[in-house]
């Protein structure tokens, strides 16, 4: 099972790719937007699930950090892609981006798995294998 | 070891390829194109990557781009036990660098030394 995860700092790259062999996933890794977007065109359906963080660039060339996992969320829910979030941002100030989250799964039907305060890739990937395994059921 | 060779054609692929066989080295070399080669990294999980015809330059041919992309990909998506290499036409400065034509035994050297300077890195 290939997961693709959307991660800009190496450490914590190294960890998501431990986390995700762990549970049994093939990682394949962007630290952008644009490589993230370029990679799932290119592995197409061979991707059965992304786990994103949310504050990285959008490519290389424009390297201010926004909440480009926003996009890899919609594009995820959009290809009927399972997608789990996985960041450091505090519980207490991030209504801009939990409230567009559950309100994207509201709608869409999607169960997205939220990992917040920090980056507990092994909880994220954990999440995410359950939903894969979820959504194969519902099939 | 099991050695990927990515190439810009079959063609190229297998010549490289058709070096190996003629080693004394206990390899198993599986060559693709550009195209798959990420499809085939991650299913075929080799001990180590050759990306060839790897250049930079603001000019970059479509062959070209995509070997540094698919360079850069395999690169973050690798696991620690796995090396992963470049080749190509023009003297780059880089330690995992190899500047063709190469030799068999210069790749397997290449692989060697990079394959320990990463558990180096990781021991830190």
């Amino acid at each position: 099972m290939i997961v693709l995860i959307v991660e800009d700092l190496p450490k914590e790259q190294e960890k998501a790719k431990k986390a995700a062999r762990a549970v049994g996933f093939k990682p394949v890794v962007a630290g952008t937007r644009a490589d993230a977007e370029r990679i799932a065109k290119k592995l197409k359906r061979q991707i059965c699930g992304i786990a994103t963080d949310i504050h990285f660039a959008d490519s290389e060339s424009h390297k201010t950090n926004n909440p480009n996992g926003l996009s890899v969320v919609a594009q995820a829910v959009k290809g009927n892609i399972p997608v789990s979030v996985c960041t450091d941002i505090n519980h207490h100030f991030c209504h801009y981006i939990t409230d567009v989250l559950n309100l994207i799964s509201e709608l869409s039907g999607y169960q997205i798995p939220i990992t917040l305060d920090s980056k507990d890739w092994e909880k994220a990937m954990k999440d995410l294998k359950t939903v894969i395994e979820t959504m194969e059921e519902q099939k | 070891m099991k050695l990927l060779i990515v190439t810009s054609s079959d063609y190229w692929a297998e010549s490289l390829a058709r070096k190996f066989t003629e080693t004394e080295e206990d390899i198993l070399v599986i060559s693709t194109t550009n195209e798959d080669a990420l499809s085939v990294f991650l299913v075929e999980e080799p001990d180590a990557v050759l990306v060839s015809e790897y250049y930079e330059d603001n000019k970059l041919t479509s062959d070209s781009k995509q070997a540094s992309e698919l360079f850069k990909d395999m690169k973050l998506s690798a696991s620690v036990e796995q090396v992963v290499v470049r080749s190509g036409f023009l003297p780059l400065p880089y330690n995992d660098y190899l500047e063709l034509p190469l030799l068999p035994e210069d790749l397997l050297e290449l692989i060697n030394r990079n394959r320990k300077e990463e558990n180096e890195d990781t021991d830190h």
